[in-house]
């Protein structure tokens, strides 16, 4: 068990760069040796230009090693500040670490295993080394090999990274944006003035709610949902403020089948609609309206928010910040996952605001 | 008989604080129960409650902008869902804040206070307190204090970009959309906002008398109090006079 965890937090740290390790040193030797064994096979079978087939497992082992080793000089020699900024996803500078480590590490390796063939073997590995022309180029081909998949491990990581990353920012926001002070407080003071006066509201007012709060745990665990799923919970969100409003909130959801069929990212579609209201209508004096459709025109899943809000003026004079992080983690997150076939474009009208979230159709089945 | 009204966006809310009062202080009367800024504004100004409810956050001007419009006698206490800076801000200075969803001895307890200090401002005492209540609504709409001082205001007028140099304006104004610049010989609009223009301008110059009004003291040529106890400036080198809202009527009592 004990030996088991170690190398778990050992395999999910040997990728990054941290100034404190907690797995014991075996494990990460363990792990280290575990990956330079099957390379080492591999290069058994299809060379062996030096000296004996055996001479290739060995130098995986010390290039393994070495790599190791250099890191952790690394990792004592930076400042704990630095190693943080370094291995934050996305950075280039950790790439540059990364595969300058990969190098170093292949040609430290390689010397060492070098001389400890001439030293326990009493062979001349240097000599042969030296005067071989193919092992040198061979051993440069390797280097290549080594740092461009290094670079390239590095780049599939940080894409998974940044997704994972995203998604939980996402859904920091609903949960910021369901303790959100003024929304939870003032949902609660609704309820209470209602108890009294008029009990089957403040029933129904207290269960939509509910349905609100008991979307999220789906929409936290997992980074995929289908629309129909998102559209239960903004539906919930939308009526619970539709009791508070009264007459100033008017709301319409429109979807086609299709599209509530279709799978998309979680908790891309709520923000927006928080956005219209937040922004759009509940600064607005007389209120309004906020229309969401949703429909698939070919193979694409387009969904529309729109309000006849404040629109654009609304920045002038709403005391509430964060707009500007909710659209760009959405923006961000789109791009991740689909690239450049995905969109969201803002576009102010003659009154109010409509938001086009447009992105490639997929489904389930 | 006391005279109060609601402000409250959310219609539950504003009934339910007038079920409340009714049965806690049955003496109360309510005049008015507005649904924005704008509408509590006007009827404050028409009705001239002596006391006002005000949520913070509420469509049109939000409860701070209402409150530093006043210029009449009308006390405020705000009611308010969160607002963690009002909290702080007000906790000495307002004559009360009620924190959404309130137990109704906590409403008892700032229906005393109101009563306690309308007592004493019938007396003819002003109200502890004033002076603290303005800072903090000044402090509350502006953002962080930025060091930026302002030296030149850029107006455009047709194809023109006329620059006027801060210490000739007398005063600005804002209305709906604009901001009225007001010198000596000429009145020109900009977009900036009051509260921007509060951040830029030195405080000791310039001094937020409404909330729509900012004016440069050196042109102030004297205060003017009608029977209704309200208080006007006269500025030199213009005819007509400016109103001062409640909440800034203590800085010209120290002068």
């Amino acid at each position: 068990m004990k030996i088991n965890s170690s190398l778990q937090l050992a395999w999910r740290s040997f990728w990054v760069l941290k100034k404190f390790r907690p797995e014991p040193v075996w494990a990460q030797l363990a792990i280290a040796s575990a990956l330079a064994l099957p390379i080492g096979f591999c290069m058994m079978f299809i060379n062996g230009v030096l000296r004996g087939r055996l001479f290739d497992l060995f130098s995986c082992l010390c290039i393994a090693y070495s790599m190791l080793a250099i890191r952790r000089v690394i990792e004592k020699l930076l400042p704990k500040t630095s190693i943080d900024t370094v291995s934050e996803a996305g950075s280039q500078r950790a790439a540059l670490i990364v595969t300058v480590i990969a190098i170093t590490g292949t040609v430290l390796g390689t010397a060492l295993s070098l001389s400890a063939d001439a030293w326990l073997g009493g062979w001349n590995a240097w000599g042969a080394f030296l005067a071989h022309g193919a092992a040198q180029s061979v051993f440069l081909a390797f280097v290549m090999v080594v740092a461009v998949a290094n670079w390239f491990w590095w780049r599939l990581r940080v894409r998974q990274d940044t997704l994972l990353h995203q998604t939980m920012e996402a859904q920091l926001r609903l949960l910021q944006a369901q303790i959100e002070p003024h929304f939870l407080f003032n949902t609660l003071a609704n309820v209470q003035s209602l108890i009294d006066r008029d009990a089957p509201r403040a029933k129904l007012m207290l269960e939509t709610f509910t349905d609100f709060l008991r979307a999220s745990p789906d929409q936290l665990r997992n980074t995929e949902s289908t629309l129909a799923a998102e559209l239960a919970m903004t539906g919930s969100y939308l009526s619970l403020l539709q009791i508070r409003m009264e007459e100033r909130l008017r709301f319409e959801i429109d979807a086609s089948d299709e599209a509530l069929a279709a799978t998309l990212p979680t908790l891309l579609l709520q923000p927006l609609v928080e956005n219209a209201i937040q922004h759009g209508l509940e600064p607005k004096v007389e209120g309004g309206r906020v229309r969401i459709r949703a429909r698939v025109v070919d193979g694409r899943l387009d969904i529309r928010v729109e309000d006849d809000g404040l629109g654009l003026a609304s920045a002038r004079r709403s005391r509430r910040q964060g707009n500007g992080m909710a659209l760009s983690n959405i923006r961000e997150r789109l791009h991740t996952r689909y690239g450049a076939s995905a969109a969201l474009t803002l576009m102010p009208q003659a009154v109010g605001m409509q938001a086009l979230l447009s992105l490639p159709y997929r489904s389930p089945a | 008989m006391t005279r109060a009204l609601i402000a409250d966006d959310e219609p539950h809310l504003a009934l339910y604080l007038q079920e409340q009062l009714a049965l806690l202080w049955p003496e109360l009367e309510i005049v008015h129960i507005a649904r924005n800024g704008n509408d509590a504004s006007a009827a404050i100004e028409e009705l001239e409650p002596d006391l006002a409810f005000l949520d913070i956050q509420m469509p049109g001007l939000n409860g701070l902008e209402v409150a530093q419009g006043i210029e009449g006698d009308t006390r405020v206490v705000f009611v308010t869902a969160f607002d963690r800076y009002a909290v702080q801000a007000f906790d000495h200075a307002a004559l009360d804040y009620l924190l959404k969803p309130y137990k109704s001895d906590r409403l008892v307890r700032t229906i005393e206070r109101v009563k306690a200090a309308l007592a004493l401002q019938a007396a003819g005492h002003d109200a502890p307190g004033d002076a603290r209540f303005a800072n903090a609504l000044q402090q509350l709409t502006r953002g962080p204090a930025a060091p930026a001082r302002l030296r030149f205001i850029r107006a455009g007028q047709g194809e023109y970009v006329h620059q006027i140099a801060v210490s000739d304006v007398l005063f600005f104004h804002a209305d709906e959309k604009y901001t009225v610049v007001q010198t000596a010989s000429a009145e020109y609009l900009i977009r900036t906002t009051i509260i921007e223009l509060t951040e830029q301008l030195d405080p000791e110059q310039f001094w937020q008398v409404h909330r729509a009004t900012l004016i440069n003291l050196n042109y102030l040529a004297g205060t003017r109090r009608d029977e209704r106890s309200r208080m006007f400036l006269r500025i030199k080198g213009h005819a007509s006079e400016l109103r001062v809202s409640r909440a800034y009527v203590h800085l010209f009592k120290a002068m």
